[in-house]
């Protein structure tokens, strides 16, 4: 698994992630390094074998559909970097 | 297609809005209209360290939906994340379910404009949370994001590729209104976005096996929209092929203003999904045993309510259709018919009166100022001979401005009620026999149109309040017996 | 006071021989005599009110089970009006309006929060120098590092700064610093403790857990800690254990699973120690059989692909747009996001996103994403034949003693093998000890007990009890051996 600058530009760019030059092989690098790790998964004999995505075969408890008033807007919206009007700002989306 | 040698390709996603008190994943509520973010709590803004759990009223609905288009219902399902970033989409990840929907392989049945009936496909049904809401026009250089809607519990359906015509497709999204507002699971409410399309199309030539490249149109939200906005869109597809040039696959929008559709530039780029399961949350199980009680109580569907009203109310099918057509009016018929078996006089009130009304203003029949019960009043009230229908209409309007709430305390009130006492009637009559002997001598040389005169007199004595029916028949006995 | 276990904390304000209040201000003064080792990042402003309050409930007859004891809280765990911080420049001024499970259980129970221990960022690293706030150092030694992700709760309780805090661990981040530092951590089952406003970093591996100088200290902490929470869906429906009660408790002869392949790669002095403690535990009556793993080894690839891509949808939060960091000017939406994140986020949280990111996409995901949630199954597996056979696991804590600050940095590979003997029990869920077990060099080396399903009550019996008759975990780093 080789790691080269075209996959870690696309990466970057769904994990959006700005890569400055001097920066991209440091990425490069540490990206690799996990990839390499995670190589070694090859050689395991997984034929068949139901892929487990929590540790316990629970099923899902359920909530009863009750509502609860907002209470904290104004705290949430003081921990936004910029908000107004009650809304969340951010630059100009052009749809 | 106008171009005989055209094939178009549709096939929509609809997503619903089931109507639950609070959000899919959080207890806040999902009340329409809020001031903005007033309706996102923690779980809703994605804040470090929240968690998704389930509501659970949003698995009766989806089943009494898949039940109702013949699907199967998956007994296991879970919730993947859908990962992308918007400024709407809180935690940088949407969770819907992606491998294990819970609602697969249905079908429903549109009527086209001939009369034959086609099959549409339904591939999948899943659960999912709605995003916000960005606001581009308020702030000055800046797109306002509102979270309200971030945690809406939606259903989306998807349908197979069957569709062949916008019309098609316009008949397809109506039917699941219809169904999904029969089910009580949605309000369907296309204005406040309980209701959204979003269409594939693709056109091919006549023949081809192969499907053309399709563009995908986003959040059309009405159903006139989305006929203009598909027909467009098959115009533009066709002129770029037979110009030479390619269809690329993108995301549009329709702009109902031009009537024309533009690509989405936020979607622009490339986008892989990278879907996983959503690991805050465990699998679902369901039992059968609850499905098949759901089964049991799922709602009676359009078409078997305007059978019913055609066999057991006596309705003709035009009547009981017009009524099944819309939960709400059938509702609100069946209130009447429980206080008056009259089904047609009641059809024609709604057909009539308020129809034209409701067809004026912004309200459902649900919200009509007229009640059942008032309506039978009146149905009653000229039934009995009480009134005559130009009165009752009267009164509707009465009713209907809510200047009054009492159909019998108008009619007293402001003394509405018909003549109907014969004995006054023939005390006029007499009376006015003999002041125009005249007329009398042209009835006993059979001039009898002069009957019309003697009606036209009476009524004007009695300012229209004599019944007119009555009035007529004890006039000819009248004049029969001078002869 | 110094050098006390939380246990006779306890015991010391219910018999009145110090308050709450004296006790908290002990504490404070040792925390600023020892700021060098930057265990926190922030201590509680208002912790000698609550002391006095809680001496005052006290006076009323309150009997919380840690009234007015101090407890320390890993920068993970959201507590309301105080910063929660993650380790990252992120959230550095992030204040959440609402405590996490943990933090909201403790209180219920009398505690009262001296403050947030430094962590590696995001719980991402193995000695706490991925922290936006500078490293922590080992109190044995300062010139290395305390272990991580939880190393500032690690080093806290190890220098007597409070006699137990809180930490996480998702691939080891509990056991490893409290191997490095000479003190008892347990990782409990998976869904044993509510994650409820605890930070994640991979939602399906992340368990909060108790870190103290002895075993019994973590049971008083973990029943405290435990329970189902309505407010996250992962946590158990399982009755929680009276675990204190449950350690002197005769536990007969006890099975303990030897993987012998893990006790070769161990070098001689540390081979030494695990000598010891199996000899040690055969006194109390223990056997031991050999155990087969056979897919122990994909642990550390499974781990490097599960951790990395929940964790690249958990951090897209931080976007810069509802809370922390957002970058300067940004000239659209594209560089609001690209420059946040990539200012606001360290280099090794970056390359965790990275890596999952590439492991999840479409092109990738069958060959890993998918190949390793299905060896975290047959890990799962392994150890559940395992414990058909055997009560407990024993395994090495960590694979050496703690290093030198800045003697991994450049390899982030050799940093990764630092949870090659924990993560199998996060991806297979397990409850997992890691107990003082003797030194080596002057350097405290932790041995691992790894238990059944929600049976924390026998590993922490059998840590009891080897402790009854040891008493590494009460040697002080100021005192070293």
């Amino acid at each position: 698994m080789k790691v080269d600058k075209e996959t870690v530009k696309e990466i970057a760019e769904l994990a959006n992630f700005r890569i400055e030059k001097k920066d991209e092989k440091d990425l490069i690098f540490g990206m690799q390094k996990i990839l390499e790790m995670a190589s070694a998964l090859n050689e395991a004999q997984t034929n068949g074998v139901t892929p487990m995505a929590n540790p316990h075969d629970a099923s899902q408890t359920l909530r009863e559909d009750i509502c609860r008033d907002v209470e904290q807007r104004d705290s949430f919206l003081a921990l936004a970097p910029l908000a107004e009007d009650g809304f969340f700002l951010v630059p100009k989306v052009v749809e | 297609m106008t171009d005989s040698q055209w094939e178009t390709v549709i096939g929509l996603e609809i997503h619903v809005q089931l109507s639950t008190k609070s959000k899919i994943f959080s207890d806040a509520s999902t009340v329409f209209g809020g001031e903005p973010n007033e309706q996102a709590n923690e779980i809703d803004l994605g804040l470090p360290g929240t968690l998704p759990v389930v509501n659970a009223e949003i698995f009766p609905k989806a089943i009494a939906f898949g039940l109702s288009v013949g699907a199967e219902i998956a007994t296991t399902s879970h919730f993947d994340r859908k990962n992308y970033f918007y400024p709407d989409l809180p935690k940088g990840y949407q969770i819907t379910q992606m491998d294990e929907p819970i609602v697969k392989n249905g079908c429903i049945d549109i009527e086209l404009n001939n009369g034959a009936t086609r099959t549409i496909r339904i591939n999948r049904a899943h659960l999912e949370e709605d995003a916000g809401k960005s606001l581009h026009d308020a702030f000055p250089n800046m797109t306002g994001v509102d979270l309200n809607r971030a945690g809406i519990p939606l259903l989306e359906i998807v349908s197979e590729p069957d569709i062949r015509t916008a019309d098609e497709a316009e008949k397809y999204a109506k039917s699941i209104h219809q169904l999904v507002t029969y089910l009580s699971i949605s309000d369907g409410n296309m204005a406040e976005g309980s209701f959204r399309c979003d269409a594939n199309v693709s056109v091919r030539r006549e023949g081809e096996k192969e499907l053309g490249t399709r563009t995908e149109i986003k959040n059309i939200n009405s159903f006139k929209f989305l006929k203009y906005a598909i027909n467009h869109e098959v115009k533009r597809q066709i002129n770029l092929i037979e110009s030479g040039q390619k269809v690329t696959q993108e995301t549009r929008l329709y702009d109902s203003t031009k009537n024309e559709t533009r690509p989405m530039r936020s979607k622009e780029t490339a986008t892989d999904y990278r879907y996983f399961p959503e690991p805050d949350l465990l699998p679902i199980s369901l039992d059968q045993n609850y499905i098949d009680q759901i089964k049991k109580t799922l709602p009676e569907l359009p078409l078997e309510k305007m059978n019913r009203y055609a066999k057991e109310h006596g309705l003709e099918e035009g009547d009981a259709k017009f009524l099944s057509n819309d939960l709400e009016l059938a509702q609100f018929y069946e209130s009447c018919y429980e206080l008056n078996r009259d089904s047609k006089q009641i059809v024609n009130w709604l057909k009539g009166e308020m129809f034209n009304r409701l067809s004026n203003v912004e309200i459902t029949i649900k919200d009509s100022p007229v009640s059942p019960n008032q309506l039978c009043d009146l149905i009653r009230r000229t039934s009995d001979g009480t009134i005559s229908i130009t009165t009752a209409k009267k009164i509707f309007g009465k009713l209907w401005e809510g200047k009054s709430f009492s159909v019998d305390k108008v009619i007293t009130d402001e003394d509405l009620a018909q003549l109907s006492d014969g004995r006054q009637l023939d005390d006029l009559i007499d009376e006015a026999f003999q002041n125009n002997p005249k007329q009398i001598e042209q009835i006993k040389k059979g001039k009898t149109k002069v009957l019309g005169y003697f009606i036209g007199l009476i009524m004007k004595q009695t300012s229209g309040k004599a019944n007119p029916k009555q009035l007529n028949d004890l006039i000819v006995k009248k004049i029969s017996s001078l002869k | 006071m110094l050098d006390e276990t939380l246990t006779e904390q306890i015991k010391g304000i219910r018999e009145k021989k110090y308050s709450s209040f004296e006790l908290t201000e002990f504490l404070l003064d040792r925390i600023k005599d020892k700021t060098e080792l930057n265990c926190f990042i922030s201590i509680n402003d208002n912790i000698l009110e609550e002391a006095k309050a809680a001496d005052k409930e006290l006076e009323r007859g309150s009997d919380k089970p840690l009234l007015g004891i101090p407890i320390a809280h890993k920068d993970i765990f959201c507590e309301r009006e105080t910063k929660t911080t993650a380790g990252s420049q992120m959230l550095e001024n992030f204040v959440a309006p609402y405590d996490a499970t943990v933090v909201s259980n403790l209180k219920r129970a009398g505690a009262i929060s001296l403050g947030k221990t430094n962590m590696d960022e995001f719980a991402m690293g193995s000695s706490n120098e991925t922290s936006f706030f500078g490293p922590v150092k080992n109190p044995w030694d300062e010139t290395r590092v305390p272990g991580g992700s939880s190393g500032g709760s690690a080093a806290a309780v190890s220098a007597r700064l409070c006699s137990a805090a809180t930490g996480t661990d998702t691939g080891g981040s509990i056991r490893q610093p409290a191997s490095f530092c000479g003190i008892t951590g347990l990782k409990p089952t998976y869904g044993r403790v509510s994650r409820w406003g605890m930070i994640a970093y991979a939602s399906s591996l992340d368990q909060a857990g108790p870190m103290a100088l002895t075993a019994e200290d973590c049971a008083i902490m973990l029943k405290e800690m435990s329970g189902h929470d309505k407010k996250d869906s992962t946590s158990a429906q399982v009755e929680v254990d009276d675990y204190r009660a449950l350690l002197s408790r005769p536990l007969g002869k006890l099975k303990i699973g030897i993987f012998e392949p893990l006790m070769k790669e161990l070098d001689s002095a540390t081979s030494l120690v695990m000598e010891k403690t199996i000899e040690e535990l055969e006194k109390i009556g223990m056997t031991f059989t050999e155990i087969d793993l056979p897919n122990f080894s994909y642990a550390i690839p499974a781990y490097y692909v599960i951790a990395p891509a929940e964790c690249s949808a958990n951090l897209s939060r931080y976007d810069g747009v509802r809370f922390g960091y957002r970058c300067d000017e940004p000239s659209d939406l594209k560089e609001l996001y690209q420059r946040s994140r990539t200012e606001g986020l360290g280099k090794e949280v970056k390359n965790r996103i990275m890596a999952g990111t590439f492991a999840l996409t479409s092109g990738y995901y069958d060959a890993f994403y998918k190949k390793a949630q299905q060896v975290r199954r047959l890990i799962k597996n392994d150890f559940v034949e395992a414990f058909k056979k055997v009560d407990v696991i024993i395994a090495p804590a960590t694979p050496s003693t703690a290093f030198r600050l800045g003697e991994k940095a450049g390899d982030p590979k050799e940093m990764y093998l630092q949870d090659v003997y924990t993560t199998s029990s996060n991806l297979a869920g397990l409850p997992a000890l890691s107990m003082p077990a003797g030194f080596v060099n002057n350097l405290p080396v932790g041995v691992q007990l790894i238990g059944n399903y929600f049976d924390e009550a026998q590993i922490l019996a059998i840590a009891h009890q080897f402790q009854s008759i040891t008493d590494w975990h009460l040697t002080s780093p100021d005192i070293p051996t």
